[in-house]
């Protein structure tokens, strides 16, 4: 499901293909790689999960591939396209379309209620979605809103436990509860990569375990996920661990 | 029905949500508006006013009694009514001077306040046989012959529903109302030379008398003179003192130069108004600038968050820019009506207070002039913001991001 480079398959075009990536910066007038000539292939259906310490550059790597930071060296493929050769509107569409991103970051935005904060990333682009999505069961409380958004959007935040929060601002959560909006809002245009930084950072067991299965549920009917954490219980969902050391990947054996 | 949220609505929600900075912002934009909608106004229908009182001094010279030049002049230019003549032998001599190619006869009396009338009315008595600054304009509003007892009525004079004017106790019938000036010839009314005598009459039997009996059907209050080619009034002005040593005491009025002297007041009045708009104007939208780069800084999560989403550059520039054309139209729009109604309702007002011809707009040019107004607003606002959109919306996102935390 994941080779390293030199076990490349020529023939065959992974999901997710990083190769040779490097980010460096400069940190008071000395130069370093926060990320170094890492290579790694993620295919449909795979769950990778990246371990390391802090500021080893697993945010870098993750960032890199959503292009949000542009790589120094190397290149990142996503779905067959080159991140670098999209222009702004291929690269958001990218994001919006083919990723889902949770970030370690509270991004969520303040002034919409949480529904609408699920639903906003769905109305980017009207012209590329049904609207639906694949199905992730049926509401809990049996009702239909008749619009296929806001059907879809209660039926994550209830998968993840939030939904009677649906009207509720940013504001009026706790750190968990908008770790797992945020995941709802990743999910909601159906992604094919999902990329989740730390996403069960301020979560409690319970919700850990909620929030994995899904993340296990999407890559087992056919999404890649790359996920960068700390939490030894979320690292029992990925099929293959890597640490992030000083800027390189390398296979971990947990 | 799809009732979600959309990208579109995203600006007016956050404006909804921060409505501190919504006011604080719109505040700013609403006395930008005002300044400028209410500015403009002002200058235009003093502008208006002033070209109104140049159409309706056709005269080149007037000849009025002694000591009676600056009442003369005020009455032209301002709303202050008067009454001061000298006798129609005089004026019959004057009107022999060299150079004169047309004179005629006015005769001013200022009546006490009226029911009609907010101010004192002027009354004018002119010869329509002769009048070459008066009839005119009358006849653009009245074809017929003034009758004797008959009044035509300037535009501030409220003429009774039965077509009268209560008057010294007497009911004057109006054949005309006309259009306004904006200069004190809008609280006259106009009267035949032939009625001043009634008019005198009628004054003595319900107050005190405006001028003695004898005078009554002899007294002139100007002679109106257009002087031939070739003659300035300067020089006819001159000749007239020649024809008798007595007239070098008499009154001489330049309305040419009345209007000049207006002129230059109300070009340094308009000019003023220019620059304190102008400074208004430089203020705001450094004002606007600063704020809107303030709450771009204390918002870089929030954009950072959208293009991570995956809104594009443009999508971003777009709730920014849309957030800043409510706020630039709802503010045009409030400052346009607090403007209108700070104005439109109080031209006599103005007018009499600024003592400068001063007439409003039409309808169709106070309309022109509030979508310009509201416009301009919109604009103002939407290029501030243009300021702080390659800030956010340029770089990467995820540097954005870890700006704004």
């Amino acid at each position: 499901m994941t080779v390293e480079t030199e076990k490349r398959d020529p023939g065959t075009t992974p999901l997710l293909r990083i190769d040779d990536l490097t980010r460096s910066f400069t940190r008071r007038g000395k130069p370093f790689d926060a990320v170094s000539h890492v290579n790694l292939d993620l295919d449909a259906g795979g769950f990778v999960a990246v371990v390391g310490r802090s500021g080893n550059g697993k945010s870098t790597l993750i960032n890199m591939v959503a292009g949000l930071v542009r790589p120094t060296g190397g290149s990142v493929e996503v779905d067959g396209a080159r991140v670098a050769d999209l222009d702004d509107r291929g690269l958001s569409l990218l994001r919006n379309r083919t990723i889902g991103f949770v970030t370690q970051e509270q991004t969520l935005l303040g002034n919409l209620p949480v529904l609408d904060n699920v639903i906003l990333p769905a109305t980017f682009f009207p012209d590329t979605a049904d609207g639906t999505g694949p199905s992730v069961g049926e509401r809990e409380d049996g009702e239909e809103d008749g619009d296929p958004l806001v059907d879809r959007a209660m039926r994550l935040l209830e998968r993840l436990g939030v939904d009677d929060l649906a009207g509720c601002y940013p504001r009026e959560l706790s750190g968990g509860e908008m770790r797992r909006v945020s995941i709802a809002r990743a999910l909601i245009n159906d992604p094919k990569l999902i990329i989740a930084d730390e996403p069960t950072g301020d979560l409690d067991a319970d919700s850990t375990t909620t929030v994995m299965r899904l993340l296990r549920e999407r890559a087992d009917a056919g999404a890649g996920v790359l996920m960068v954490t700390h939490d030894a219980d979320a690292i029992g969902y990925a099929d293959t661990v890597y640490r992030m050391d000083a800027g390189t990947l390398s296979r971990a054996w947990v | 029905m799809d009732t979600h949220v959309t990208l579109g609505g995203l600006p007016l929600a956050n404006l909804a949500r921060k409505p501190l900075r919504t006011m604080a912002l719109l505040a700013v934009v609403t006395v930008l508006s005002i300044a400028l909608f209410g500015g403009t106004m002002l200058g235009m229908n003093l502008g208006n006013g002033m070209r109104s009182m140049e159409r309706r001094l056709g005269a080149d010279l007037m000849v009025v009694p002694q000591n009676s030049a600056n009442q003369a002049e005020a009455l032209l230019t301002g709303s202050n009514s008067s009454t001061f003549y000298f006798t129609r032998d005089i004026a019959r001599k004057v009107e022999r001077a060299d150079g004169i190619a047309q004179a005629t006869e006015q005769t001013y009396i200022s009546s006490l306040a009226a029911a009609c009338c907010e101010e004192k009315l002027q009354i004018i008595g002119y010869d329509p046989d002769t009048d070459f600054v008066i009839a005119p304009w009358v006849a653009s509003q009245f074809q017929g012959e003034l009758e004797d007892g008959q009044m035509v009525a300037g535009a501030n004079v409220n003429v009774s529903v039965d077509g009268t004017i209560e008057l010294y106790g007497r009911s004057w019938p109006v054949v005309a109302q006309l259009a306004n000036t904006g200069t004190g010839l809008d609280n006259s009314v106009f009267i035949n030379q032939r009625t001043v005598p009634d008019m005198v009459e009628a004054s003595a039997a319900v107050s005190k008398r405006v001028m003695p009996e004898e005078y009554a059907d002899k007294a002139v209050s100007t002679v109106m003179i257009k002087v031939k080619d070739g003659y300035d009034p300067q020089t006819v002005a001159a000749n007239i003192k020649r024809l008798d040593t007595r007239f070098a005491d008499l009154g001489y009025v330049y309305p040419g130069g009345v209007t000049a002297a207006t002129k230059t007041a109300l070009d340094a009045l308009t000019g003023y108004m220019a620059a304190f708009v102008a400074a208004l104007w430089a203020m705001g939208v450094i004002v606007l600038l600063a704020v809107f780069a303030a709450s771009a800084n204390e918002r870089k999560r929030e954009f950072a968050s959208l293009r991570i989403m995956g809104a594009t550059r443009g999508m971003v520039d777009g709730v920014i820019a849309k957030e800043a054309a409510v706020i630039g139209a709802a503010g045009g729009v409030v400052g346009v009506a607090l403007g209108a109604l700070g104005i439109l309702p109080f031209s006599a007002l103005i007018g009499s207070r600024l003592q400068l011809p001063y007439l409003q707009a039409g309808p169709w040019t106070v309309i022109g002039l509030a979508l310009l107004a509201i416009a301009c607003s919109t604009v103002v606002g939407v290029v501030s913001s243009f300021a702080v959109m390659g800030r956010i919306s340029r770089g990467d996102a995820d540097i954005i991001l870890k700006e704004g935390r």
